[in-house]
């Protein structure tokens, strides 16, 4: 049946600018669904998160949205989030930031207080999202 | 082409349900009656027959404070699982995969004296992770994923 080939359809999804070998995708696709890795905001010249913290969000926020494209899919698509953050003290800031990605209906989220996060990132955004 | 009619008719009426034509899986965001303050996220997320929920503490949703009865902070999560579950028309025996992080893993045998009483045979598999500081001081944030029978 062509149904069930397409489900088990895969593809793994790696950015040209992921930069350097690293032992994973930036996403996988299976069928219908992306699994997509954990993102952190920070600037490939000098491999920290930016002084200014929205645009630390803004840099993860928009990796999330490039390697949604790679699979031809948006933000609209996500259906559940994970974020991973340093200090809870910041949700307020993550989400006024985090809300202007999205133009209609938002994906199940979960807001994590983390241990230190690779890069000294504050965040660290992983999702799935269903096309 | 009477017979390609008739093809078309059967598709259209599958397509309706299962929407076939645009090969996306039906989709629902479910918002539960006490989700106050207006957070940047759905409460669930269903698309066809699996459930993505959000992450949930176990705040009093009088209060919106995590109450000082660590039983009752747990009770609470698990309640909120629940109801969610239920506007999906889906049970706790569905859920498939869990995720609870926890700052202190000294409290990890009183999470699971509760949480066992949330099913009736079968467990999800799960995963019980060492967190950070949480949310609002909660003690456990738990996040799932279920899919119906």
């Amino acid at each position: 049946m062509a149904k069930a080939d397409s489900a088990t359809k895969r593809r793994n999804i790696r950015l040209p600018t992921q930069g350097y070998d690293a032992p994973y995708s930036d996403a996988v696709l299976v069928g219908d669904t992306l699994y997509i890795s954990g993102r952190v905001g920070f600037l490939p010249e000098t491999g920290q998160p930016p002084e200014d913290l929205e645009e630390e969000i803004r840099l993860a926020l928009d990796g999330v949205k490039v390697v949604l494209a790679a699979a031809g899919m948006t933000m609209e698509d996500l259906v559940w989030v994970q974020v991973y953050c340093s200090d809870v003290r910041l949700f307020d800031r993550f989400n006024e930031v985090y809300k202007t990605y999205f133009t209609q209906s938002l994906p199940a989220r979960a807001f994590v207080g983390a241990g230190n996060l690779l890069h000294g990132a504050h965040f660290q955004v992983q999702g799935m999202a269903v096309k | 082409m009477k017979r390609l009619c008739a093809i078309l008719v059967v598709l259209l009426a599958v397509g309706s349900a299962t929407d076939v034509f645009s090969q996306k899986p039906q989709r629902r965001h479910i918002q539960r009656a006490g989700n106050t303050g207006n957070l940047p996220f759905s409460d669930a997320v269903l698309a066809g027959n699996t459930l993505y929920l959000a992450g949930r503490l176990g705040v009093d949703e009088t209060t919106g404070r995590i109450p000082d009865d660590l039983e009752q902070e747990i009770r609470n999560i698990m309640e909120s699982m629940k109801s969610t579950l239920g506007e999906a028309g889906m049970s706790m025996d569905e859920l498939a995969s869990v995720q609870v992080f926890c700052p202190d893993l000294t409290l990890y045998g009183k999470f699971n004296a509760v949480y066992r009483s949330y099913f009736q045979k079968d467990f999800p598999a799960r995963a019980f992770i060492g967190s950070g500081p949480l949310l609002r001081g909660a003690h456990f944030e738990v996040q799932g994923i279920a899919v119906k029978r």
